[in-house]
C-alpha cells in the first residue's frame, strides 16, 4: 500500500482523492510525525516552503507541490528536490496530463516483493531490504520491518526482483547498495554494523 | 514478558506415531507375507519423517514480545520435517515472520470466505493485516486454536504496546463470546451480500 499524505486545502485533497481510487492507495492528512510515501503540498509563497523542511523522507519519498504559476517560487522548489510541481488553477488536468509520470516514478519508486502460502503473506517494500541470506535451500531476508524466511534459492530472488539497487557479493549474500556503510578487502560493513563476507568470485564486480 | 498462540503438538503427535510403530514391528516381528517386513520398515521411515513432523507443525503458531511479532507456518512436509527436528534438537522455534512492533501502523481485522467444496458452503478465515510505516504489509491467519483467551491475551499485549486495531467487522468483541465466530461471520458475509 502507498500512503499519500496531503498539506493542502480541502478542495485540492479531493481532486487527488479522486485521481488515487485503487486501493493501493491510502490518503491521509499530513502529520508531521508519519513517514508517507508520497506529499502533496501546497505552497503559495515563499514563506511556505517550510513545509518541505518539516517532511520526513525516505530516499525514495515523492513530493508533490501544488502552487500558483509563478516561475520564481518553481525554481525555489526545484532546488529543495520535488519530483512534480502543478498548477493549482488547473490542477485536476495537470494531475490527468502527468499521470503516466507519476505512475511511471511510483512504480519504480516502491517496488515490492511478494510472498504467499495458505496461511500467510507478505508485501516487503524492496527499498527497505537490508540484505538477504540463503542458508539449508532458505533465504533470509532482513528487512527495516524484522526478518522473513522463505523457502527459495538466491538466484530465483535476483531473478524476481530484477533490481539494480541489489549486488550479489557472495554465493549467500545479496546487499542493498543503499545500506552499504563502507567496502574492505575481504567484508562489507552495513550503516547497521553488520559485517558481511565478500566472496572471491564476486569482488569484481563490487 | 511473551505471549504465544498455538503450539507444536509434540505429545500428541508421539501419542499417534507411537501406536502406528507398535503395528509396524508388529509387521516387520511377525511377518504374516513375505516382504511384509519391509513395509513395516517403510511405515516406520515414513511415520517419523512425514507423519510425526506434520502433525506436531500442522497449525500456525504466533508469538508477541517486547519488540517482536512473530508468525510462522509451514507450508509443506520438507520444512514441516526440518523444523520439527530441529526444535527438538535446539529447543529454539524459527519464526517466518518476525516483524518489529515498533514499525506497525496498525492491524485490520478482517475475514475471508473460504469454500467448502464437500459441504457446498463457505467456511470463515479471520485475518490479521499488518499495516507497517514504510508501506510494507503483512497478512495472516491469527485465530490456531479454540482457547480464546490465549489469543485475547495476545492482542490485548499488542494493544498495550501501541499497536491500533482496526476492526470494522467486530471480529474481536465476539472472541469472549460463547457463540461460534463461524456463524457470526456467517452473519456479517449474508449482510453484506
Amino acid at each position: 500500500m502507498i500512503s499519500i499524505a496531503c498539506n493542502i486545502q480541502e478542495c485540492y485533497f479531493e481532486i487527488i482523492k479522486k485521481h488515487f481510487t485503487s486501493k493501493d492507495y491510502y490518503l491521509e492528512k499530513f502529520n508531521p510525525a508519519s513517514y508517507d510515501d508520497i506529499y502533496f503540498i501546497e505552497i503559495n509563497t515563499l514563506n511556505d516552503l517550510d513545509k518541505i523542511h518539516q517532511i520526513n523522507r525516505y530516499p525514495e519519498t515523492l513530493i508533490y507541490i501544488i502552487g500558483p504559476n509563478d516561475f520564481h517560487l518553481l525554481n525555489e522548489c526545484l532546488t529543495l528536490g520535488i519530483h512534480l510541481y502543478f498548477e493549482k488553477d488547473d490542477l485536476e488536468n495537470n494531475l490527468h496530463s502527468k499521470s503516466k509520470t507519476i505512475h511511471q516514478q511510483i512504480f519504480t519508486r516502491f517496488k515490492t516483493y511478494h510472498y504467499k502460502n495458505k496461511q500467510m503473506s507478505f508485501e516487503l517494500r524492496l527499498a527497505q531490504i537490508m540484505y538477504v541470506e540463503s542458508m539449508n535451500h532458505k533465504l533470509v531476508i532482513h528487512h527495516d520491518n524484522g526478518d522473513f524466511i522463505e523457502r527459495k534459492n538466491l538466484s530465483l530472488f535476483i531473478k524476481e526482483i530484477n533490481s539494480s539497487d541489489f549486488i550479489q557479493i557472495h554465493k549467500s549474500f545479496v546487499v542493498n547498495k543503499n545500506y552499504i556503510q563502507e567496502i574492505k578487502a575481504k567484508e562489507l560493513i552495513l550503516k547497521n554494523s553488520t559485517i558481511l563476507p565478500i566472496g572471491r568470485n564476486f569482488k569484481e564486480s563490487i | 514478558m511473551k505471549y504465544k498462540v498455538g503450539k507444536p503438538h509434540y505429545k500428541l503427535s508421539f501419542i499417534y506415531s507411537f501406536i502406528i510403530i507398535f503395528w509396524a514391528v508388529f509387521l516387520i516381528i511377525y511377518s504374516p507375507f513375505s516382504g511384509m517386513n519391509i513395509c513395516g520398515f517403510m511405515l516406520i521411515f515414513l511415520i517419523i519423517f512425514i507423519f510425526l513432523p506434520s502433525m506436531a507443525f500442522c497449525n500456525n503458531i504466533w508469538e508477541v514480545d517486547e519488540y517482536y511479532l512473530k508468525y510462522t507456518f509451514y507450508n509443506n512436509v520438507i520444512d514441516k520435517s526440518q523444523a520439527f527436528f530441529k526444535t527438538i534438537f535446539t529447543r529454539n522455534m524459527e519464526y517466518q515472520m518476525k516483524i518489529k512492533l515498533d514499525k506497525i501502523i496498525s492491524i485490520h481485522v478482517t475475514y475471508e470466505a473460504v469454500p467448502m467444496l464437500f459441504y457446498g458452503t463457505n467456511g470463515y478465515n479471520v485475518i490479521f493485516k499488518v499495516l507497517m510505516k514504510d508501506g510494507s504489509s503483512f497478512s495472516f491467519q491469527p485465530i490456531v486454536t479454540r482457547k480464546r483467551k490465549e489469543i485475547i491475551d495476545a492482542i490485548e499485549f499488542l494493544k498495550s504496546k501501541g499497536v491500533i486495531f482496526k476492526d470494522k467487522y467486530h471480529i474481536l468483541d465476539q472472541l469472549d463470546k460463547q457463540e461460534a465466530l463461524s456463524y457470526y461471520l456467517e452473519k456479517i458475509h449474508g449482510g453484506k451480500k
